[in-house]
């Protein structure tokens, strides 16, 4: 009972208690226990992408072995997964030949296959979004009651100030009426105002509720970490 | 079915074709559209980074991954150029492990750019260094307020860091005159903002996609950010007060015709809706 519940929770309100206290003292002992803690973190962090590996593993090795639906494309992952643990090693690490070092202007066997597999799959992944965008905003932007109007309005005004065309047709003509409706001063009062009233609520609200859960975990209220019902 | 309803149940296959061949159109023949104009936000990121003299050292945290690459790389390029323009001494990290080979390839491309456009030899380890990546995200941050040789020992090439010549006399990031964060997402400027701009009192800027923009807002009119970057478009504006044209200034033409495409199509659907009569109907 004690080390399943009592030490961790002495451990939480010690740690807890002595870093909230730390920001306010301004000594060499406060500030090297802060670098020392960043250290531990990012230590255990780096398990934290180990366990993350393992997890991918095993779930897809599941899936070869059991053959269910899909299962080819587990095939692709661990080929994929090998040939970059394998070049990375080759070369180690470094995407590009180090400064100084003479090497293939291409960079190394590594950086190749980033620079010529890994970017165009994921800037592919990331620009199919402008056609799903396209085809969502077509569905839902449509004036069926007044709150719908408002949305499209607003959309429609800011997708014409992040495109420099709609800026300068903008300007050419609504922006040429007054000062003030020129498209830049507009984005930026919704953006300055309408949006950050929203977003300030939004985030001191967050920052309430952080500490109110911090609170609980340090004096022991909030349990659950520990496991089980938290009782 | 009549006119108005095939196109208000409009196949998506048609409206991803408009699309693709919209985005095509500026890659197969290339043109220029009106004008980019920067904005207030732009202009105050050039101008913080403009303001310090030859010889200062500045942190780039490059934090993104290949998914932000058309939004976010041109900042970082465009950044760089105006750093090794104007000599100032650089350190480059990244937070996002997906990252470092991007940030590798622009240091080396933009050391090359600089040689060729701007007559200057930046040297590695003396005008700038590549510290690489750590894990840990806001901890990173808060161990380099501290000692950011005790987070990080060696360069991305696993040279000792303190060897390099521009470590000298930098021991946390209070010793930079301007951080820089071009970020994709989480780490990123919210990171460096919450706990290391606040603590240590730097002067930082940013940049970011565009979807996460209205978040760098508050920071923005409390002070904490000098000027951000907002996607593609920004990084745009940023060339053009730079005047160096670079990819993002290409890519404008593409993202405007896409972007005008799509207000053309939710404007046609909207005029037949309601002339239609549908809107009316309950």
């Amino acid at each position: 009972m004690f080390v399943k519940r009592t030490l961790p929770m002495l451990v939480a309100f010690g740690v807890g208690f002595a870093f909230a206290l730390q920001y306010y003292l301004p000594f060499s002992f406060s500030e090297d226990a802060l670098s020392a803690t960043s250290k531990w973190y990012s230590i255990i962090a780096s398990f934290a992408l180990l366990l993350g590996i393992v997890s991918v593993i095993q779930s897809h090795a599941r899936k070869i072995q059991t053959q269910s639906v899909g299962w080819g494309y587990s095939l692709v992952l661990f080929f994929a997964f090998a040939s970059m643990v394998m070049m990375g090693a080759f070369s180690a690490g470094n995407a590009e030949t180090p400064p100084g070092v003479k090497g293939p202007i291409y960079g190394t066997s590594y950086g190749w296959l980033y620079n010529n597999a890994m970017i165009p799959l994921q800037t592919t992944m990331f620009a199919t979004l402008a056609f799903y965008v396209a085809s969502a905003a077509f569905r839902a932007f449509r004036a069926k009651t007044f709150g719908a109007f408002l949305l499209l309005f607003f959309a429609v005004v800011m997708l014409f100030g992040k495109a420099s065309l709609g800026v300068t047709l903008w300007d050419e003509s609504i922006g040429t009426i007054h000062a003030s409706l020129q498209l830049d001063r507009i984005i930026e009062w919704l953006m300055g105002t309408l949006n950050m009233s929203a977003r300030r609520a939004i985030l001191i609200g967050v920052a309430l509720g952080m500490i109110a859960t911090s609170l609980k975990i340090i004096f022991g209220i909030e349990r659950t970490y520990l496991g089980g019902k938290g009782e | 079915m009549n006119a108005s309803e095939f196109f208000l149940n409009l196949d998506r296959r048609w409206i991803f074709l408009v699309i693709g061949l919209v985005v095509l159109l500026p890659i197969v023949r290339p043109f220029d559209l009106p004008g980019i104009k920067p904005t207030d936000q732009s202009k105050n990121y050039f101008d913080t980074m403009n303001a310090v003299p030859e010889g200062t050292k500045i942190l780039i945290s490059a934090d993104f991954d290949p998914g932000s690459k058309p939004e976010l790389y041109p900042m970082l390029e465009a950044t760089l150029r105006h750093a090794f323009k104007k000599k100032l001494r650089i350190v480059v990290m990244t937070l996002w492990l997906t990252g470092i080979g991007m940030v590798e390839k622009a240091i080396k491309d933009n050391v090359a750019y600089a040689k060729d456009h701007f007559g200057v030899e930046p040297q590695e380890g003396k005008d700038y260094v590549f510290i690489g990546w750590k894990t840990g995200g806001s901890a990173v941050v808060i161990g380099m307020g501290v000692n950011i040789l005790e987070m990080f020992s060696q360069d991305n090439y696993g040279k000792p860091l303190a060897e390099h010549p521009i470590m000298a006399g930098v021991k946390s990031l209070k010793d930079f005159k301007i951080v820089v964060s071009l970020s994709a997402g989480t780490p990123g400027f919210k990171e460096w903002v919450q706990y290391g701009v606040q603590k240590n009192n730097l002067t930082f800027v940013g940049g970011c996609t565009g979807i996460i923009i209205p978040e760098a807002y508050p920071y923005l009119q409390a002070g904490q950010m000098k000027g951000v970057l907002g996607g593609m478009k920004g990084a745009a504006e940023y060339e053009k007060l730079l005047n160096i044209p670079g990819t993002a200034t290409g890519g404008m033409v593409a993202l405007s015709l896409a972007q005008f495409m799509i207000i053309l199509l939710v404007a046609a659907c909207n005029i037949i809706y309601i002339a239609s009569g549908r809107w009316r109907k309950p």
